[in-house]
């Protein structure tokens, strides 16, 4: 084959004007490649104000004493002022093994039977049975998550009165003889905890495994019938690892909000009844930073328990990230910057 | 517009989509770019719109490198295989949207929109959506739409793929006519060896994103360069037999166990110069074999198979452990299990050497004899 | 034969025990919210009195009335519900269909910032609040809104836009991913830039994405306490939203009316779950098909 002569120059710079129209290639090559950054900035901007800068000055606090009475004596941002006596205190606190495995139990429990599995229970349910039906259950385990959160717990205590006041030991425990018709919360105060915790949690899970079985095209299931499966096999066979990724979505993403929330055990049990019994690490956070349960509120100390929870949530999410081969999934796209 | 690629590159990791591509496309032409799935074929033409940047190695549009070029400044029309009108758009504004975008006076898009549907005959259709219509009539939509703005050149990316038969058929005729007389350079992507032979000026084989060979369709039918050229062009495909060159004092031989025939002088000296290995492929196309009276044939064997065309009859024999299909005229009048004299067309037998799986009877130039 | 029937039997034994949990639940709260006092699910008197902040301010006229609180809420949940809409179109699209060095750092990225608790952030954010504030034009006094800054519907909503980020960009990314590269090749090919491509093309063939991300920002927007909490002075200041005027009837020192809050707290739920009664079917697409990886 005949070589063009003429010279072409190193590559990415072409000598001839290259434009059919426009002179300014360096501008339009250049908003070409910025392009994508114009897409993110939005989220850039938000993450930064919101994610970055705070966390940056969590972090810096969590080295200082800072609290409520030396707030504007202190000069905080000097790194004179900086120890690592909070997070000294913190592992050396008497009750970081309780809170710990308050976490962890707290965590895995909601996880595994609500967030996860109650939401797959419900999801697989109401996608076969009646239509009605099934949006009627999918709704009533909505209620939870857009009731407010205030009377949501509200409904919990009162659920769990006591006799004859709590509508669990009026007519159900009390009639079949069981307990003495205590106050539930103090006696079983965690089985509580998971309780409201797992039935908000639930229907996130359920809405989008719903939402992906609904997706799975019918071909794929009246095959399985023909094929001779009954439902339950269909549903092991032939739905279940079709919904894999959302599961796995649902698996990380609940495991991180379950890891950070505390606002209904804060209304429910306030991290009681006994010292410490319910308290999680979150929890803990907020208390020490924000209220005044043990004298002034220690933005400070506070902030230490603050860093080492999202060190643990990041740890975690990387794990995940690993495990459930996230990066692998990322497709690339097949439309390249010029 | 003329076009030319000059060691043109595309790597996904380290797949080479595309190998070091050399082609040249002349004003006006029609150039098929054509091989099987995932031949590179699809990422040479996605290069061209802008779509994809060469790893390296340049595209030039009129000798104007455009490697930098968005797709939006490289005036080009382009036709997808899955059509891609927007759905939410009807007819009219799927159209108008180039022009919309140029921001084309409101009048002036009526005009030609109006002008571009009429020549694709899809006039009436103008305020339905893609939903409403048929496949045929999204395709001539995607043709309007790629032919409104005037492009310098026209893309295709198997256009015809997803319609019926008949309608494949005279679409490829439209499309040729069309790009004949726009007299617009037109390169079409497609693993239909018919469509690219009938519609093509050139014809660009590609396999694992090499470039096979690239020349007329007459070239690539009657001369392949290479076996897998003569393998993918022509159907039904060319016959293979291995078989085992000799030289003798009068003249040279290919032989198998079942037959032996004599080639020309002056081809037995050209597969010689190509330096013909002992063992070669023959290859030859089953119009060249014909049935024949006994005293003339080449070698005999037994009827297998009888696929009957309309026109012809394709019969597969069996001889020894070998196959070869035959186009005979129909209606063919043997039966299966007969025994049938078959004599080759030695002039227009191939011969590859396996090794290199290229053609020994090339010449000089590169294009075989 | 039994075995089959015993399995399903199960499975709906599993719904609806606890279902009926929520059933006694929200039972007692509606009969709460209609009486002077109960035992269990027994009224010990019937009462209107408990909805009276319908018709008349309970606080006094210097407090905002639950209608001018009920509008503050819904701006903020739409205001909230357009951002994460918007800004997750935006990143979702970049993510999915734009090549750029740091693409799947990033969405790990959006994914670990979930990680990080709100709690946390609380009062850093108050600065940054407090900042903005200070920021002529968006800080403050914008009409309706009244800002971005501290003690502004604005700044609550982004706020709340910050924390449904990650979740709307995973769930945006997988719409972008399911829509055919061979439309937005056209669409950029007839002149189009990316951003054109992405208004005029892309948006409007996932609308049923965005449907189901707006109703479930607008939930969860609706829904919110703890945010609203921390970023607005006073529970009845003029940026007060449903769920802090909820607060107003609980108290440290006065006996706290639960039963109003009760009715409140009813008062605040029934427009949602009328609203997802409608929208379920919608929400449903949340999921953006089988596509690996898309969520």
């Amino acid at each position: 084959m005949k070589r063009r002569t003429k010279k072409i120059g190193e590559r990415g710079k072409p000598p001839l004007p290259v434009l059919l129209g426009t002179r300014n290639i360096g501008f339009s090559r250049m908003r070409g490649q910025l392009a994508p950054y114009a897409f993110l900035s939005p989220t850039l901007i938000l993450v930064t104000l919101f994610f970055f800068i705070p966390l940056v000055m969590v972090f810096i606090l969590s080295f200082t004493k800072l609290d409520m009475t030396n707030f504007g004596i202190l000069e905080w941002w000097k790194p004179v002022n900086w120890s690592l006596d909070n997070y000294v205190k913190i592992f050396t606190n008497r009750f970081l093994s309780r809170i710990l495995g308050n976490t962890i139990m707290y965590v895995a429990v909601t996880l595994a039977l609500f967030n996860v599995g109650m939401a797959l229970v419900i999801a697989l349910i109401t996608t076969h049975i009646k239509r009605r039906t099934g949006f009627a259950f999918r709704t009533l385990w909505f209620l939870p998550r857009i009731t407010p959160v205030v009377v949501y717990t509200m409904m919990w205590r009162a659920l769990a009165g006591p006799a004859p006041m709590g509508v669990i030991n009026k007519y159900f425990l009390v009639p079949l003889g069981i307990g003495g018709g205590e106050y539930l919360l103090h006696t079983h105060p965690w089985v509580f905890v998971f309780l409201v915790n797992g039935f908000i949690g639930a229907s996130f899970g359920m809405i989008l495994f719903a939402s992906a079985i609904e997706s799975i095209p019918k071909d794929y299931t009246i095959a399985s019938r023909v094929d001779g499966a009954s439902t339950w096999q269909t549903i092991r066979y032939v739905e279940l690892p079709m919904i894999k990724w959302p599961l796995l979505f649902v698996t990380t993403y609940q495991t991180l909000s379950l890891l950070t929330s505390f606002e209904q055990i804060m209304l429910l049990t306030d991290g009681g009844p006994g010292l410490y019994q319910t308290e999680v690490w979150s929890l803990t956070a907020y208390h020490r930073a924000l209220t005044s349960y043990f004298g002034n509120t220690q933005w400070g100390y506070g902030a230490a328990w603050a860093v080492v929870l999202v060190i643990i949530g990041i740890v975690m999410a990387v794990i995940y990230l690993r495990v459930f081969k996230f990066r692998e999934l990322v497709e690339e796209p097949k439309i390249d910057q010029l | 517009m003329k076009i030319a690629l000059e060691a043109l590159n595309k790597h996904f990791g380290k797949v080479k989509a595309v190998d070091n591509l050399d082609l040249e496309i002349g004003d006006g032409e029609f150039v098929a770019l054509l091989g099987p799935s995932g031949c590179g074929k699809t990422t040479t033409l996605l290069m061209l719109a802008g779509i994809y940047k060469p790893t390296s190695g340049h595209i030039c549009f009129d000798d104007r490198v455009v490697n930098h070029l968005l797709p939006k400044e490289r005036n080009i029309g382009m036709v997808f295989q899955s059509y891609a009108l927007y759905p939410h758009m009807t007819t009219f504004d799927n159209i108008a949207y180039p022009l919309k975008l140029k921001r084309v006076r409101r009048r002036e898009i009526k005009e030609r929109v109006q002008k571009s549907a009429d020549m694709m005959g899809i006039g009436d259709l103008l305020d339905r959506k893609p939903a409403q219509l048929s496949g045929g009539q999204q395709q001539r939509v995607a043709l309007a739409r790629a032919l409104v703005k005037e492009p310098a050149i026209l893309l295709f990316d198997e256009p015809l793929s997803n319609l019926d038969a008949k309608l494949r058929l005279r679409m490829r005729g439209e499309i040729k006519r069309l790009q004949e007389d726009l007299g617009v350079t037109a390169v079409y992507v497609t693993h239909d060896q018919v469509e690219a032979m009938t519609m093509a000026s050139r014809i660009a084989l590609m396999n694992y994103g090499v470039l096979q060979t690239y020349g007329t369709p007459n070239q690539l039918y009657d001369h392949p360069d290479t076996f897998f050229v003569a393998g993918f062009i022509g159907a039904p495909p060319m016959n293979f037999l291995e078989m085992t060159f000799e030289e003798r004092e009068n003249g040279f031989y290919l032989k198998t166990q079942a037959l032996e025939i004599r080639i020309s002088a002056e081809r037995g000296a050209l597969a010689k110069q190509n330096d013909i290995p002992q063992r070669v492929i023959m290859g030859i196309r089953p119009e060249s074999v014909s049935i024949v009276a006994e005293r003339d044939g080449d070698f005999k064997a037994e009827v297998h198979l009888i696929e009957p065309l309309g026109r012809e009859d394709l019969v597969t024999f069996r001889f020894i452990d070998e196959e070869i299909r035959v186009l005979v005229p129909a209606p063919f009048d043997g039966r299966i299990g007969e025994t049938i004299c078959l004599k080759l067309d030695k002039e227009k037998a191939h011969l590859f050497n396996p090794e290199t799986e290229v053609s020994v009877l090339r010449t000089g130039n590169g294009r075989s004899s | 034969m039994l075995r089959s029937k015993l399995k399903p039997a199960l499975a709906y034994l599993v719904l609806i025990v606890p279902s009926s949990l929520i059933i006694l639940g929200f039972l007692w709260l509606l009969i709460t919210s209609f009486s002077t006092r109960v035992e269990g699910l027994q009224s010990l008197g019937w009462t209107l009195n408990n909805w009276r902040f319908l018709w008349e301010s309970p606080f006094g006229p210097q407090y905002p009335s639950i209608w001018t609180v009920t509008l503050n809420t819904l701006v903020m949940s739409l205001i909230m519900t357009l951002i994460v809409v918007v800004v997750s179109s935006l990143t979702g699209y970049a993510l999915s269909r734009m090549k750029f060095p740091g693409r799947k750092g990033f969405l790990s990225l959006t994914l670990i910032l979930h990680a990080f608790p709100s709690v946390t952030l609380l009062i850093p954010i108050y600065f940054v609040l407090l900042w903005i504030a200070k920021i002529p034009l968006i800080g403050r006094d914008v009409p309706l809104l009244g800002g971005f800054g501290y003690n502004t519907i604005g700044g609550v909503a982004l706020v709340m836009v910050a924390f449904q980020l990650p979740f709307g960009i995973w769930i945006m990314k997988g719409f972008f991913d399911n829509i055919s590269w061979d439309m937005e090749r056209s669409a950029l090919i007839d002149g189009a830039s990316r951003f054109k491509v992405w208004w005029q093309i892309i948006m409007p063939n996932i609308k049923p994405g965005i449907a189901a991300l707006s109703i479930f920002s607008f939930l969860t927007a609706w829904n919110a306490y703890l945010i609203p909490l921390t970023f607005t002075a006073g529970r009845a200041g003029k940026s007060a939203v449903l769920s802090l005027y909820l607060q107003n009837f609980i108290s440290e020192s006065v006996m706290t009316e639960w039963n109003a809050v009760a009715a409140v707290g009813l008062f605040q739920l029934v427009p949602v779950v009328l609203f997802f009664l409608f929208t379920q079917e919608a929400l449903l697409n949340i999921y953006s098909g089988g596509k690996k990886g898309g969520v």
